[in-house]
């Protein structure tokens, strides 16, 4: 070995050496004050399972960093739930957990109440490269962690409502993903012509919100998100049968139904078979959450190219129109907890972009983060992402799922109806008001003292 | 004989306890806490259930969904009622007459009782499918193709289609019952109508059908009871209640709000409404439908 290459192996090792050392000043800034001690951690997953060694295998090395730590992982999905809420009421929370989303309303009362912790102090910390952890996040995200100036929570997995396509099917017919409602229209109408036999779009009339999801984003684009909230859990007693922006919403989504774009049947089809549907390569499009490639892939023949785009933008419409629905689950250091940084430290971890980065490899997960490679297989997410990044996120279904007196039957059961041709735009509005103001008597009736 | 009396009476506790913890702890107890629950607005996620009075009720009978859910059961009671019992009445009959292969229908009509109702809805689920379900191929390959509907999807047609599946598997036990009425009515009895010049309808008409009322009342209770209360077949083949609704029953909807929407104490005020009502209809059949007892 000559001189040079002595001296050139020695530079690089001094280079790796500062490297490391910066690296392990940066960590060393991020966790200081913690102090090792008992961390209790929900799950969402089985023991054994791939997501569940993914969170133990942060919390071995954290146990090993920090001596003294014991973390133990308590199971906190909607069955444990009463069980985790009343502990948290009665001051003894997990230190983290999964309470607390700032896209939805209904879960306010855990930030306004003061059982969980800002954690933005910690996000703003600079690291050793002169960013933050708040800046790991895509900024379309952040509003479902910031609530009253204050951050609650920082996200691992994100769920978008986008629109899936046969990539290969698009291309042999020469489309490309429509960016515009017009291009939507005349998109399904070529596939109808020349599709022989495919249907431009799969959908089920068996789950009201999931053929709503058309009309959530027809709203969203038409109408926008505030006014439509505002309508559905507000007290005022408004109206959108007379609306017209709502109007001109529910005759485009009429369109798809009438000019035949939906699968043959799609009002007696369930959920599963409409998917099924699509990856067979009987219909070329579905609006469905992002979910849709995990779930399905038993189901998705080998050589099926996905691709997802954004909803097409409407014209002139009064919304955001780079909006999405979707929701992120976002993980909450507890303000009881019993070692907040401890905690709060377990949290970037669990958030960090190598974490993210896995997730995305080896469970198909769509990560908030920037610079987290997409999962495989699902083309179009990282540009769909991009676009978004200074977009409005709703709460998917606009939080109807869980909301109370039949709201959610309220608002998709008339839509539905209006698509198998009962009823016309116009009535399908006027019952959606009547249904409203029902929901909304019985929810001022409950409210009295 | 009192001594003999009390021991008998002794004798009787023990055996009867097991069974009437077990009707305590899972009937009795689950009961009242439900009826207590209906006065509270519980979210089912507290061990705080703040009394609420008659305020449940109150918003029940607000709401649409509700009322329509509670006319759709209804409409499954009385077409399924319908659909049951006159068929089972005439295959009953059929089935009691020295016919050949009388062993094989009888297996044929009651096989499918020997199926789970989620199966028998699986099936028939899969059966309504819209594009590739046997039903509308078959009336696409015989050239009905008009007739080839969403039946599961169409509002006119949902709660039907439900009622069927329901008919096709437990048809099979009301038939049973009912031959088994047939055959305990004595022969002679038959045989001297005949005798008195009766054709085989007119004997069915004026002996068997009498002489098997009580039976058959007791069945159309039965049925009353358990059409109210029906929920899997419809849970497992339109999970939501079908398009607007129109294939929702009031089991699956208080599910919904209990489970979904987090309104227990609302839920049970449906479920305690279901009950009282299940009961005043049980109550008014058995009244109006009482007849002089034949002796035989």
């Amino acid at each position: 070995m000559g001189m040079r290459t002595v001296r050139f192996v020695g530079a690089i090792a001094a280079l790796a050496m500062v490297v490391t050392l910066a690296g392990c000043g940066g960590q060393k800034k991020a966790a200081s004050g913690v102090k090792g001690g008992p961390l209790e951690v929900g799950v969402l997953w089985d023991e054994g399972s791939p997501s569940y060694a993914l969170v133990k295998e942060i919390g071995d090395q954290m146990e090993k960093d920090f001596p003294g730590t014991k973390v133990t992982y308590t199971f906190n999905n909607n069955a444990a739930r009463p069980a985790l809420d009343t502990r948290a009421k009665a001051g003894n929370p997990l230190d983290i957990d999964c309470i607390f989303t700032a896209t939805d309303p209904g879960t306010y009362s855990w930030a306004d109440g003061g059982y969980l912790l800002d954690i933005g102090p910690a996000m703003g910390e600079k690291r050793a490269d002169g960013t933050t952890w708040k800046d790991d996040f895509n900024p379309l995200f952040l509003s479902s962690m910031a609530y009253k100036d204050k951050i609650y929570g920082a996200p691992t997995d994100v769920y978008l409502l986008l629109l899936h396509y046969n990539k290969k099917m698009f291309d042999e017919l020469g489309l490309t993903p429509p960016k515009t409602w017009e291009e939507l229209l005349s998109t399904c109408e070529t596939i109808k012509q020349k599709g022989k036999g495919v249907a431009p779009i799969a959908v089920t009339g068996q789950v009201d919100f999931y053929a709503g999801m058309w009309w959530d984003y027809l709203v969203q684009r038409m109408v926008g998100s505030a006014k439509a909230w505002d309508y559905l859990y507000g007290d005022k007693d408004a109206k959108i049968a007379e609306d017209a922006d709502y109007l001109a919403a529910a005759r485009e989504m009429k369109k798809l139904a009438e000019k035949g774009y939906l699968i043959d049947g799609w009002q007696g089809t369930d959920f599963t078979t409409s998917q099924i549907y699509f990856f067979q390569g009987k219909a070329a499009m579905i609006l469905m959450g992002s979910w849709l490639m995990t779930e399905m892939k038993d189901s998705i023949p080998a050589d099926f190219q996905l691709a997802v785009a954004p909803f097409p933008s409407v014209a002139g419409g009064k919304g955001d129109q780079n909006g999405m629905f979707g929701k992120a689950a976002v993980w909450n250091v507890m303000a009881k907890s019993r070692n907040p940084a401890l905690a709060t430290e377990f949290l970037r971890r669990f958030t960090g972009k190598d974490v993210g980065q896995k997730r995305s490899d080896r469970f198909s997960a769509i990560t908030p983060l920037q610079g987290v490679a997409a999962p495989k297989g699902l083309g179009g997410i990282d540009a769909a992402l991009k676009d978004a990044a200074k977009a409005e996120l709703t709460l998917y279904h606009f939080g109807m799922l869980t909301a109370q007196f039949g709201a959610k039957a309220a608002w998709y059961g008339p839509v539905v109806e209006m698509c198998t041709g009962k009823l016309s735009a116009q009535q399908a509005l006027a019952k959606i008001d009547a249904n409203i103001a029902s929901v909304r008597a019985q929810r001022k009736a409950a409210a009295k003292p | 004989m009192l001594m003999y009396t009390r021991s008998r009476q002794r004798l009787v506790v023990p055996f009867l306890l097991p069974a009437l913890l077990v009707y305590t702890l899972f009937g009795f107890i689950p009961l009242l806490l439900t009826v207590g629950s209906s006065f509270t607005n519980w979210s089912g996620a507290s061990l705080h259930r703040p009394f609420y009075g008659l305020r449940n009720y109150v918003l029940i009978f607000m709401d649409p969904q509700f009322l329509n859910a509670l006319r759709n059961t209804g409409v499954f009671a009385l077409a399924g009622g319908v659909l049951m019992f006159l068929p089972a009445l005439f295959v009953s009959w059929a089935l009691t007459q020295k016919i050949a292969l009388r062993g094989l229908y009888r297996y044929v009509i009651i096989a499918p009782l020997m199926l789970s109702v989620v199966v028998v809805s699986l099936l028939w689920k899969l059966l309504y499918n819209p594009v590739f379900g046997p039903i509308n191929n078959l009336l696409r390959l015989i050239g009905l193709s008009s007739w080839a509907l969403p039946w599961l999807g169409d509002t006119r047609t949902a709660l039907l289609a439900i009622v069927v599946a329901t008919v096709w598997q437990q048809q099979g036990m009301w038939i049973l019952l009912l031959s088994a009425g047939i055959e305990r009515i004595p022969e002679e009895i038959m045989e001297a109508a005949r005798v008195d010049g009766a054709g085989e309808w007119r004997t069915f008409r004026s002996v068997t059908f009498p002489l098997l009322w009580g039976v058959f009342r007791l069945l159309i209770i039965l049925w009353i009871i358990q059409a109210l209360q029906v929920f899997a077949q419809v849970y497992v083949m339109v999970p939501f209640g079908g398009v607007g609704g129109s294939a929702d029953v009031v089991t699956t909807l208080l599910y919904q709000r209990a489970f979904s929407s987090s309104q227990f104490g609302i839920a049970c005020a449906m479920a305690t409404f279901l009950l009282f009502l299940i009961l005043a209809l049980s109550v008014l059949t058995n009244r109006f439908t009482r007849r002089d007892r034949l002796e035989f």
